[in-house]
């Protein structure tokens, strides 16, 4: 009795501490990713090699132009317009593009 | 009690005189958003006053307004432009759904009052067809937004 307890105790903590993971379009926030650092000397032989785990965190708000390799930065703006007698706020979606230029994308959902 | 009321009849000539001035001052309009941003892509119309040219410019002008939210796209351009670009960088915007495009240029920017004025290039474009326009928007220090000067 005591050993079923111990192995349902042990799979209600391995259920309840999975991480769902998602793919690189989720809402997912951040994402821990592995670098493998290779040094060799002159001929080429292996000297040290270091795998680095670093946390790269965005909200999944990546436009096409960005994640296809079009554009070197996405991001978000705010600018002001006149509505009903009063500024309000107004957010868009740019990316700047690898020739330097500026294209607005649609608002990522 | 007669030089009471010519008193207030100076008074009151003086306001509307004043108001004409300050109406007088000052020919240009300010408007708040870009042309590009509202107006239509057909610029050529039928310039006659028959009743069926003006029915057919209306149906013309109006198949060639881009769709509302092109018009988001465009004045997205235009604000992003007019707060960030440097002159000469071009921000673009394209819906191949639409087969819209239209495009902001920042060509020069120079003081102005406590504040600055930026004149600005835009295009739009629907099947093809493609307007552009200049304007001159100016931003104040004691004004949140840009204003259109036409």
């Amino acid at each position: 009795m005591k050993k079923l307890l111990l192995i349902l105790g042990t799979l209600t903590l391995v259920c309840t501490a999975e991480a769902n993971a998602g793919g690189p379009w989720s809402d997912q926030y951040c994402n821990a990713t592995t670098h493998t650092i290779i040094t060799k000397d002159a001929n080429g032989t292996i000297i040290n090699q270091e795998t680095i785990e670093t946390m790269v965190c965005d909200d999944g708000k990546k436009d096409f132009l960005h994640y296809s390799g079009i554009a070197k930065d996405c991001r978000e703006f705010w600018f002001d317009i006149f509505l009903n007698g009063t500024f309000v706020k107004r957010k868009g979606y740019v990316c700047q593009k690898f020739d330097g230029s500026w294209e607005i994308v649609y608002n990522p959902k | 009690m007669f030089a009471k009321n010519l008193t207030a009849l100076g008074k009151l000539c003086i306001i509307l005189s004043s108001l004409l001035l300050v109406n007088c001052s000052s020919t240009k309009n300010v408007e708040l958003n870009s042309e590009s941003t509202f107006k239509s892509v057909e610029k050529d119309f039928n310039n006659t006053n028959h009743w069926t040219h003006t029915i057919y410019n209306a149906i013309k002008y109006n198949k060639n307004m881009l769709k509302k939210e092109d018009q988001v796209k465009q004045m997205q351009a235009v604000f992003f432009a007019l707060n960030n670009a440097p002159e000469g960088e071009v921000v673009k915007w394209y819906n191949d759904k639409n087969q819209t495009f239209g495009l902001v240029k920042i060509v020069s920017s120079y003081p102005h009052g406590s504040g600055y004025c930026r004149i600005l290039f835009t295009q739009i474009s629907k099947k093809g067809k493609i307007r552009d326009f200049t304007e001159t928007a100016c931003k104040d220090v004691a004004y949140n937004g840009w204003q259109f000067i036409r």
